[in-house]
């Protein structure tokens, strides 16, 4: 049962979150640049607490624990190792130069940016449905992790498709009214409480297990290979090598983070979030991989997919009920923090990019439009979290390696002249066929070389992105002024 | 130093993070190391350690081929004024 201070610790989580709601709607000007990109005017904080919450999932107190308590230590570095300077780096990369772009041209989405630079509709295109087609089913697993996840730590008191609710609920309460500015503050607020109290967590479970170093001699003396990489198949050095060409990578096209980015209101902003991001992504899946692996001898035999439970179940079995439900905001805090910037993007790129095909959207119509897609698409995860469809949940299982194959064609846009639409079209479309060969098995394994399927699939994008644009005629002089005249200007 | 050298020396870093990370030669170090204070093991302090790294490498390509824009650059877009309560 949750007890009176529990449910005094949950109600007062959620009323700061709705205060925060209020205020921000207060301050939320009714235009496409404030409702959307917060003015353009995010802090270094604010822009450092926004893109890491958002960029932080369930996955990780939850499946990367889980997985920790499979492999051992070695998932650590296996799932965050290159992301810790890789992510960042891509912020640098492909942020800097598409936030001047946004900066002079009043750019605000991928498909602005990079169908901008090519000018041409058809990139445009291809940018807003493929980053639709992954983030849609990426939220709805999001919804089905967070609520699975919720309803476990409340042993079912609340049921999953109340969850479902609460966790969407909640999010809408604050994105509705505040959009970006809502999301953003709130993001402060979540991504710091889940910080400090993850800390907590860990240091607590620590304790009662009697000390770091007890715990870690009792894992070197009954599971050893827990500290050795090369015995664990599932992290082998082949997979080990894909799998970098996977998460980190795809980090910067993920339309959330990206938008984020363009919101920084200066350069030194996003400086600040480039150099300490790497300790932060260190330090919160630092944390995670040492509860689960402590959690392998602590709740030994947890087979399959209920080992992902292992963060749950260590609070209940070592701490107090109190503990249960500072874990339950840690993972609702986590979980809501994602979902809500997907939501709110979701929305920002049908409003912006899909919109305006059809009718002229003025600014104060883009908000409005911008409040009924956040309903529309949030009754969608709903609905697609209480069913669960194969399909959905099909694309979910591949979308960071479709954001990741979409990468080239965002590097070859910001440095590469010779790019043309030829080649960017080209770019995006095959690598995601062949992808969904590979993952579907219409393709036998081997024609990937034993390597994950997102590595062939990059080089495939690489390749087609540089031969396509070779083949066809080269943008035109006004064309690349526009967007390396700018460059030129800033760097050197 | 013109930006082409600079963006190179940038790459070179970004390959060596790639190849520090990749560095399976050392996994057999994982046995013959012993625990970092007490509770960390090889396989876990290695990437505490390229966090720092990391770090690091962020610094020095920030000061590499981070330049600042001018106002002119940040100025030209002046975004919606049309506002409405």
């Amino acid at each position: 049962m949750i007890s009176p201070l529990g449910l005094g610790i949950l109600a007062l989580y959620v009323c700061i979150l709705i205060v925060i709601g209020i205020f921000g709607a207060r301050i939320t000007r009714k235009t496409r640049e404030d409702y959307f990109l917060a003015s353009r005017g995010l802090g270094s904080i604010a822009i450092f607490m926004t893109l890491f919450a958002s960029n932080i999932t369930a996955f990780t107190i939850i499946g990367h624990a889980g997985f920790s308590y499979q492999v051992g230590y070695g998932a650590y570095g296996y799932v965050i190792g290159w992301s810790i300077f890789i992510t960042p780096f891509t912020y640098y990369l492909i942020g800097y130069r598409s936030w001047l772009l946004g900066k002079r041209y009043g750019y605000a989405t991928q498909p602005q940016v990079f169908g901008g630079i090519f000018k041409s509709k058809l990139v445009a295109f291809l940018f807003l449905i493929l980053l639709l087609y992954y983030t849609l089913p990426y939220l709805v697993v999001s919804v089905i992790g967070g609520s699975l996840a919720l309803s476990t730590v409340t042993e079912g008191l609340v049921p999953y498709s109340l969850s479902a609710l609460v966790i969407i609920g909640i999010s809408l309460v604050y994105t509705i009214p505040a959009g970006m500015r809502g999301t953003v503050w709130t993001d402060i607020f979540q991504g710091s409480l889940f910080l400090v109290l993850a800390l907590f967590i860990l240091v607590a479970v620590a304790r009662a297990l009697g000390g770091f170093t007890s715990i870690t001699e009792q894992i070197v003396r009954s599971n050893p290979a827990m500290l050795q990489r090369g015995l664990s198949a599932e992290i082998a050095p082949i997979n080990w090598f894909s799998f970098s060409f996977t998460n980190s990578i795809a980090v910067i096209v993920f339309p959330q983070m990206f938008t984020r980015i363009l919101a920084a209101h200066s350069s030194r902003n996003l400086k600040r979030v480039s150099l300490f991001y790497p300790l932060a992504l260190a330090f919160i899946f630092g944390i995670s991989t040492l509860l689960g692996v402590w959690g392998s001898v602590a709740v030994p035999g947890l087979a399959g997919k209920e080992a992902d439970n292992i963060v749950p179940l260590l609070i209940k079995e070592f701490l107090t009920p109190t503990w249960t439900i500072l874990g339950l905001v840690v993972i609702l805090a986590i979980v809501k923090s994602s979902i809500d910037s997907q939501l709110l993007t979701v929305a920002h790129l049908v409003t912006d990019d899909l919109l305006p095909r059809f009718r002229r959207v003025s600014s104060q119509q883009a908000v409005f439009w911008g409040r009924i897609l956040l309903v529309i698409f949030a009754a969608a995860a709903y609905y697609g979290a209480l069913i669960r469809p194969a399909a959905i949940l099909n694309i979910a299982a591949f979308a960071f390696s479709g954001f990741s194959i979409m990468l080239p064609v965002m590097i070859g846009a910001l440095y590469w002249k010779r790019a043309n639409k030829y080649g960017a079209c080209a770019a995006l479309i095959l690598p995601a066929v062949m992808l969904h060969l590979w993952y579907l098995e219409v393709l036998p394994g081997w024609t990937t070389f034993d390597f994950m399927p997102v590595f062939p699939a990059f080089l495939i994008a690489v390749l087609t992105l540089v031969v396509v644009s070779l083949l066809t005629s080269a943008p035109s002089v006004d064309q690349k002024a526009k967007t390396f005249d700018l460059f030129k200007e800033v760097f050197q | 130093m013109s930006f082409k050298i600079k963006f190179i020396m940038v790459l070179l870093i970004v390959a060596l993070m790639f190849v520090l990370h990749n560095s399976f030669w050392l996994w057999e170090l994982d046995t013959r190391i012993p625990l970092f204070f007490g509770f960390m093991p090889f396989a876990f302090f290695y990437y505490v350690g390229y966090a720092l790294l990391a770090f690091g490498a962020m610094r020095l390509i920030i000061a590499l081929a981070w330049p600042e824009p001018s106002d002119n650059v940040l100025s030209s877009f002046s975004g919606e004024e049309k506002v409405e309560k």
